[in-house]
């Protein structure tokens, strides 16, 4: 299977301060798919996730570091091919 | 130091990777009066060939000042679920205090790991050639000891109430079913600075990590723990750190040279097995020590590795060559463990099991050439020792005193019928 469907996914906390977050996520990427575990909410997609400053903040209310990525997440499958002041990619490469 | 005069505005902070690029490349320099071989005798005996280490880039680009920040935030929600469970009694909400036994492996097999990974990592935080992954170590190593420093701590509440949480880092040297993950982490210790990299931050961290602790941890979660869910996805957290640091190195040794890819097939295979054996512990623990349980070891092993490494990682890997680790499909193939038999015994012995264990059923398994004298000894050998186990659990505060009584009389029973 190529890279542009072999699913990559993300787990995060699952808590009210992540909420916005897991709401931009669903949002910028509309093949995500969701499992709820106890604890943890699974993320997954074919290819890709993108996650934008922009779309977090704008559900948060206020300013989101791309940085404060690492309270939420849990684990993830895929490769950070992008990670700057704007946008965190997830994707497998080849 | 700041030179600005206090009026100015403040200066908009640099860009992400450029902030990275000054904090970590820009400290670093050639040396001059000694040869790289000698500031880092360990990266040549391995026949790794590293042509360029700037090829190594932190993909979560982690600066010194971004790291404190982060982890400090991390320690704060974790400490504020430990006060919170403790204040509010919660050992009192478990599940069921038997779930307490996955928590006594887990500080047992588990949390030693851990520290053993801090070390080491300390020594590739000097030993690594390039920055960026010298960085990545350390900030790897203080996570690390982080890792075992929460784990106590959380762990400790429950020392309070209830029994066996003592001399873990003793248990862990001792006891033989602990010896699987002490050999696995004194194995890679003693392996050169990339083996290390390709079993612990690759097959370890970046294949298994995930279906060591997320199902598990979760499985915390829906028993009443919070606290052990909470220090697990904070350290699962850091994980995900450490897995690209896994991902980033097996890539960077493979794109520097042809010549590394067998060296980096053979460490895969080996170290998913030695991993994969690791592993046992908390199968044990999700399959049979969750009281309420969430996942079954085999779903989780799907999920987590079948679907995600097998089905999304390694076609990516294909790329530079390297195969799925070897065998890999007799990974989700059941197997019965058969403890007595990888000793040297009598085979009288297991029939003897097998009768007591599988009663009116045991037909099916008997032969003719089976030595009667011995099989009658090894019986009350095994009846015996059903008086004396139980009893010894009587010494003890064990709960279910009744039925305990109830298999001594039995055996007693057996015993003598044995013997007229």
């Amino acid at each position: 299977m190529n890279a542009a469907l072999r699913p990559v996914s993300i787990d995060l906390q699952e808590s009210e301060e992540n909420r916005a977050l897991i709401e931009a996520i669903e949002a910028d990427n509309p093949e995500v798919t969701t499992r709820h575990l106890p604890g943890l909410i699974k993320l997954q997609a074919p290819g890709q996730i993108v996650i934008n400053r922009e779309s977090v903040e704008e559900r948060l209310g206020h300013e989101w570091e791309t940085g404060e990525f690492q309270l939420a997440i849990v684990s993830y499958t895929g490769n950070v091919s992008e990670w700057d002041d704007d946008q965190i990619i997830v994707k497998w490469e080849h | 130091m700041s030179t600005e005069s206090p009026s100015a505005a403040p200066r908009k902070k640099l860009p992400l990777k450029e902030r990275y690029a000054l904090l970590t490349r820009d400290l670093d320099w050639e040396p001059s009066y000694v040869d790289r071989e000698q500031l880092y005798p360990f990266t040549r005996y391995e026949g790794i060939k590293i042509h360029d280490w700037d090829g190594w880039q932190d993909p979560f680009r982690l600066t010194v000042d971004a790291y404190c920040k982060y982890q400090a935030e991390k320690d704060k929600r974790l400490y504020a679920v430990l006060d919170g469970f403790a204040q509010g009694q919660g050992h009192l909400t478990l599940s069921d205090a038997s779930y307490l036994n996955s928590i006594k492996l887990f500080i047992q097999g588990v949390t030693p790991l851990e520290y053993a990974a801090h070390r080491h990592f300390a020594f590739l935080a000097r030993h690594l050639e390039g920055p960026a992954p010298r960085f990545a170590a350390l900030c790897q190593s203080i996570d690390e000891l982080r890792h075992t420093q929460t784990q106590i701590h959380t762990i400790s509440n429950y020392n309070k109430y209830y029994s066996g949480f003592h001399s873990w880092s003793k248990m862990h040297d001792r006891v033989w079913y602990l010896a699987i993950p002490k050999s696995f982490f004194d194995d890679a210790m003693s392996a050169g600075p990339f083996e290390f990299l390709i079993s612990i931050s690759f097959s370890f961290e970046y294949l298994l990590t995930n279906l060591l602790f997320v199902p598990f941890m979760s499985g915390a979660s829906f028993n009443g723990d919070t606290p052990t869910m909470s220090f697990g996805f904070s350290a699962q957290s850091d994980e995900s750190r450490h897995m690209t640091l896994g991902l980033e190195a097996i890539k960077f040794l493979l794109e520097q040279d042809e010549d590394n890819v067998p060296i980096i097939q053979d460490w895969v295979d080996k170290w998913f097995w030695r991993a994969y054996r690791v592993s046992a512990l908390v199968a044990a623990m999700m399959d049979y020590m969750l009281p309420k349980p969430v996942m079954s070891w085999k779903e989780a092993f799907e999920l987590y590795f079948e679907d995600q490494m097998l089905g999304g990682l390694f076609p990516d890997l294909d790329f530079y060559g390297i195969r799925p680790p070897r065998h890999v499909d007799d990974a989700d193939q059941p197997v019965l463990i058969d403890i007595e038999g990888v000793m040297f015994f009598d085979i009288e012995w297991e029939h003897a099991f097998l009768e007591l264990r599988f009663g009116d059923n045991y037909h099916h398994f008997h032969t003719e050439d089976l030595d009667r004298n011995r099989l009658a000894f090894y019986r009350l050998a095994m009846y015996l020792s059903l008086v004396a186990g139980p009893l010894r659990l009587l010494d003890g505060d064990f709960p279910h005193r009744a039925a305990i009584l109830d298999i001594v009389a039995h055996n007693i029973d057996r015993t003598l019928a044995e013997l007229r």
